[in-house]
């Protein structure tokens, strides 16, 4: 009998809040034999990606919906995992004068905000919806853009071109930036998914479900 | 200097400044250390490495195929040819890429065919050379179809005289004597393919190593690393000043 020397590949397309997590924890190398390769972008377009027969063996996706949409159209081979828990935060930029608390938020300088469509920006509705009208609308005044994507929100207040961004926690930790806390009654409840592509054939490797294994128990450690 | 010089430099230089201060400002700005840290990474050399193979394949494809097609357009009476070429250059990359992969993608209209015989198109390093050419070859058709254009009807009648049939004429005539305008043509299709990004992004994706291109990677790091995002963005400004200065210096017309 031989030995299979072939080297697999597998392609993990994640949405961009976990490119921090993704790259920072060793999920490149555990596995032997095998190549990982991830592809970062917002929920939305990994899905549609997907959808048009994009080679991904397995999807994390930031919010429950757009997991929702890609079962309902027979693209995963079983039932989606939630994953993770998450948290909205403030963050800010150390070139701005500081706010001492979220309540504050509306005195910012400049904010950006997630937009409607996308996980981030669904999730900081929820939030913003539960405060006052008066103060949503001073906040929506300062609000300068809408990304599609949480990680250029990161990157915008990293490089002091905005002062406040309402990300997640984990891309809040990354930056080493100072941040504001939400008080958990205010928090949406944030669901991270995980599942397994269909794909010819039609059975999941098993180098795909070490990964997906090995990544999981990761993530019950944090 | 004249009034007149002066006015034209007053008028002028802001627009300089403008072009001219990003580029500057990426020199300038980030530090030798961030650099450096850039040009360690993998995702540095590995986008490098599909950027240049992808846009080499892109240019000769474009010269093979597009200069025969500007060279009819240029032949015909009717300018409607001419400006089904300038649709792409029109609409936005993104939207380019969305239509490739309703045309190519699995269960687009020529892809859904292809998929049948186990042949994939998008999401594969052959996505990210059609979504450059998509873009990138209408630059090429104008510019040639133009410098077709202004061959003057001698050039054909001398080629009648001489007993050449019309591909002769194309081949022994026109092309040699267009070889500097091809050049400078390629430059450019060549800079616009390099630099191609929405259309990419959708069509063929980022993977690093297989489709991940160099502005997809500056992309990619912008938003996790920074200096990653500063080393690519001046390895390719300098790998495009290297390349125009050469055929500056080894006297071409660009």
């Amino acid at each position: 009998m031989g030995c299979s020397s072939q080297r697999e590949t597998i392609v993990i397309f994640a949405a961009s809040s976990l490119q921090h997590i993704l790259e920072e924890g060793d999920f490149y190398n555990q596995i032997p034999n095998t190549d990982v390769l991830f592809q970062f972008s917002g929920s939305h377009t990994l899905a549609l990606q997907i959808e048009h027969g994009a080679p991904a063996d397995v999807f994390l996706s930031a919010h429950p919906d757009v997991m929702t949409d890609l079962r309902n159209k027979d693209l995963l081979s079983e039932d989606p995992i939630s994953f993770g828990r998450n948290q909205l935060v403030v963050v800010q930029s150390p070139r701005f004068s500081q706010l001492n608390s979220f309540e504050e938020l509306p005195q910012a300088q400049s904010i950006v905000l997630g937009h409607e469509l996308s996980p981030i920006g669904i999730y900081t509705e929820t939030f913003l919806q539960q405060m006052p009208q008066d103060w949503q609308e001073e906040l929506y005044k300062k609000v300068v853009s809408k990304e599609a994507n949480v990680a250029l929100l990161r990157s915008q207040v990293l490089l002091g071109e905005v002062h406040c961004a309402i990300v997640y926690r984990s891309d809040a930790q990354s930056t080493k930036l100072p941040f504001l806390e939400i008080p958990n009654e205010y928090q949406p409840s944030i669901d991270y998914q995980i599942a397994y592509i269909k794909k010819e054939p039609n059975h999941v490797q098993s180098q795909t479900r070490q990964w997906v294994r090995l990544f999981l128990s990761h993530m019950k450690h944090k | 200097m004249t009034r007149s010089q002066i006015s034209f430099l007053a008028i002028s230089l802001p627009l300089l400044v403008v072009i001219l201060l990003p580029i500057a400002s990426l020199f300038l700005v980030p530090s030798f250390d961030d650099l450096w840290l850039g040009i360690q990474s993998a995702i540095f050399w590995k986008a490098l490495w599909v950027s240049g193979w992808t846009s080499i394949c892109s240019l000769i494809l474009i010269i093979l195929f597009a200069t025969p097609l500007a060279w009819w357009i240029s032949q015909q009476e009717n300018r409607i040819w001419e400006d089904f070429c300038i649709v792409p250059l029109l609409i936005p990359p993104t939207v380019v890429g969305l239509g490739l992969l309703y045309a190519f993608g699995q269960q687009g209209l020529l892809g859904g065919v292809l998929a049948q015989f186990n042949i994939q198109i998008a999401f594969q390093p052959i996505a990210v050379i059609l979504a450059q050419i998509v873009v990138a070859s209408p630059l090429y058709i104008r510019t040639l179809i133009h410098t077709f254009r202004e061959i003057p009807q001698q050039t054909m009648v001398v080629g009648a005289t001489l007993g050449l049939s019309q591909l002769e004429v194309f081949r022994l005539l026109i092309l040699p004597s267009c070889r500097a305008s091809i050049l400078s043509a390629g430059i450019l299709t060549w800079a616009r393919a390099i630099g191609e990004f929405g259309a990419t992004l959708l069509f063929a994706g980022s993977l690093m190593g297989k489709t991940q291109t160099v502005p997809l990677a500056i992309y990619n790091a912008f938003m996790q690393d920074v200096s990653i995002a500063v080393s690519l963005s001046i390895s390719l400004i300098v790998l495009s000043v290297v390349i125009f200065v050469f055929f500056r210096w080894s006297g071409t017309k660009v």
